[in-house]
């Protein structure tokens, strides 16, 4: 794109320096005199020169503006596509390019919704079954309890029909998980949360707070602490709660990542005072908290982190932590 | 067959009490039921009164938290989906209260990490909804059980000394017996001075062992599986010239 725009000025420009230039020369090589004629036509040469180069310059500037809010526009629609479902709010002061800003927007904030939805269907299904399935098995555990011989036979090859069908429940679940993080890929959680450092890092200094991140061993740390998820996700989720920490809360804000069995848990934590009693049942609901406009709520960011078969909760409600728990990829595969 | 006249009486009172829910003759184990769904918490219910324990049920978070901080019972089977407070933070806020009464979780989210999320906020042990009632019960034996041998903990170390397992903030990690023992008698002593000659005949049965270096072999070992630096120990401190201190 920026060759092309530069190109085709340069074109133009040589074309009218030359349609200038060569009638000089001309006039040059007919009325002036031969002793004078190299110094003239030198002269014409070399400004004809000087305005190819200074066009060049003004091209490349002018290329340069016009392409720069467009490879904006790409990296944010990759990342959208990567699974960074964050509106950035970006907008350029250009008529075209804010239309196709706002419809990034808009389709980020809708896939999330869709994510949040398709989780909480997913949740939901999953709950109905498993409960009615339990209900049914402990009725059936009573009637083969209470029975005689020939009932408890029957009741138990109904309780060998309940666990088929919480067997098939299980592998349709598995099924629709695999499918949902195939964008998660070997995340390196030091190196990641030193790239969330880099982004907070003005937000933090404008209102004098501080941002403490607490990887095990830092950067250095071998083995690797390593998750399976997709970067856009966590980015977003961790960005959602380290935004409501320096929203809401008070003090340090500090992002520690450990090893916990087969998971990484990141905690986000503040001094302040904490998520008061009545909001706790509430926070992950749609609407209550996170999402001014710009960025996800916590429901969405919860979402993202189940996509990724991980978990968002709020380990402690004063002062608040709240815990990401992800897949972690042992060393061994 | 006894379980027919239970369930009969189960309703106007009296109710004979099998074994299982005796605790080593202190009397009826009381089990708080949390369960909002009747289609399960009924049976359950019944269920664990054949067993023999004593149920009181709550259908939701509030009411549940309010029962299991009066001392008036042994064991919170815990579902997670509950109204009003969920059961996770129910958990976490009983735990938050200083209770150690065990927690049995029940939950439809049965993936590994919900367990994981379900431990961190306090609960001792979970089964996967639909589960088999004998599974159920025999947990509930178990953290029963488990009750009247307490743990030791001190700085994110703990001994579950009836499954003689140990775990290091919240992992499990493997010791060899000596190391186990010498663990326990410096968790036992959590936050005083173990002196090397209490180490070497607690451990080896052998006062002579004061001196030797296989017990600071061992406790360079025991700080290795521990995570804990050797030149500057948070946990496993050397008190020169004395023995060593678990830091509480």
């Amino acid at each position: 794109m920026r060759r092309r725009i530069l190109v085709s000025t340069l074109a133009v420009v040589v074309l009218a320096v030359a349609m200038l230039a060569v009638p000089l020369l001309v006039v040059v090589e007919r009325y002036v005199d031969p002793p004078d004629q190299l110094r003239a036509g030198g002269l014409v040469l070399g400004l004809a020169v000087l305005a190819v180069a200074a066009a060049m310059v003004v091209a490349a500037r002018a290329a340069r503006r016009t392409v720069a809010p467009l490879s904006q526009l790409a990296t944010d629609a990759a990342r959208l596509a990567g699974g960074d479902l964050g509106p950035t709010g970006r907008r350029y002061g250009a008529e075209e390019l804010d239309h196709v800003a706002e419809a990034l927007d808009s389709s980020a904030v809708r896939l999330g919704e869709l994510v949040r939805r398709e989780r909480q269907l997913a949740a939901d299904v999953s709950h109905q079954l498993r409960s009615r399935l339990t209900a049914l098995s402990m009725r059936l555990e009573e009637v083969a309890a209470l029975s005689n011989t020939a009932v408890r036979a029957e009741a138990e090859a109904a309780l060998d029909q309940v666990d088929r069908m919480v067997h098939i429940v299980d592998e349709l679940l598995d099924q629709a998980r695999t499918e949902r993080a195939h964008n998660a890929v070997e995340l390196d959680v030091a190196e990641h949360l030193a790239a969330l450092r880099a982004d907070w890092d003005d937000a933090f200094r404008v209102s004098g707070r501080t941002l403490r991140i607490d990887t095990p061993g830092g950067l250095d740390e071998e083995p690797r602490l390593r998750a399976r998820a997709t970067p856009g996700h966590v980015a977003q989720a961790l960005g959602v709660l380290i935004e409501n920490a320096l929203q809401h809360g008070a003090g340090t804000v500090t992002v520690a990542a450990r090893a916990r069995g087969e998971h990484v848990v990141v905690e986000v934590r503040d001094e302040g005072v904490g998520v008061p009693d009545p909001l706790v049942p509430l926070v992950f609901d749609r609407g209550v908290s996170g999402g001014d406009g710009t960025g996800i709520g916590l429901a969405v960011a919860r979402a993202l982190v189940e996509a990724d078969s991980g978990r968002l909760e709020l380990r402690q409600a004063r002062p608040a932590v709240f815990a990401v728990y992800l897949p972690r990829i042992s060393n061994g595969d | 067959m006894r379980w027919r006249a239970v369930a009969r009486t189960a309703s106007n009172g009296w109710v004979p009490r099998p074994l299982g829910g005796t605790l080593y003759g202190c009397g009826v184990a009381t089990v708080l039921l949390a369960e909002d769904d009747t289609a399960i918490a009924q049976p359950l219910a019944r269920a664990l009164e054949r067993e023999g324990y004593e149920v009181v049920v709550r259908a939701d978070g509030v009411s549940a938290l309010q029962t299991a901080l009066s001392g008036t019972v042994d064991l919170l089977v815990l579902d997670l989906g509950l109204p009003r407070t969920d059961g996770l933070e129910v958990a976490r806020r009983l735990r938050a209260a200083g209770s150690a009464l065990p927690v049995l979780m029940l939950t439809a989210r049965r993936d590994e990490v919900d367990f994981v999320v379900g431990l961190d906020a306090g609960a001792d042990d979970y089964v996967g909804k639909p589960f088999r009632l004998a599974e159920l019960l025999a947990r509930v034996r178990a953290l029963l059980r488990r009750r009247y041998t307490p743990d030791l903990a001190a700085s994110g170390v703990r001994l579950e000394l009836a499954s003689h397992r140990a775990f290091c903030d919240g992992e499990e990690i493997h010791l060899t017996n000596k190391e186990y023992a010498l663990l326990r008698l410096l968790l036992e002593h959590a936050g005083d001075v173990v002196t090397r000659q209490e180490a070497a005949e607690h451990v080896w049965g052998d006062a002579e062992m004061a001196g030797s270096k296989t017990l600071d072999m061992h406790i360079s070992w025991l700080r290795r599986k521990l995570g804990d630096p050797a030149q500057a120990p948070r946990r496993l401190v050397t008190v020169r010239g004395v023995g060593f201190r678990f830091e509480r």
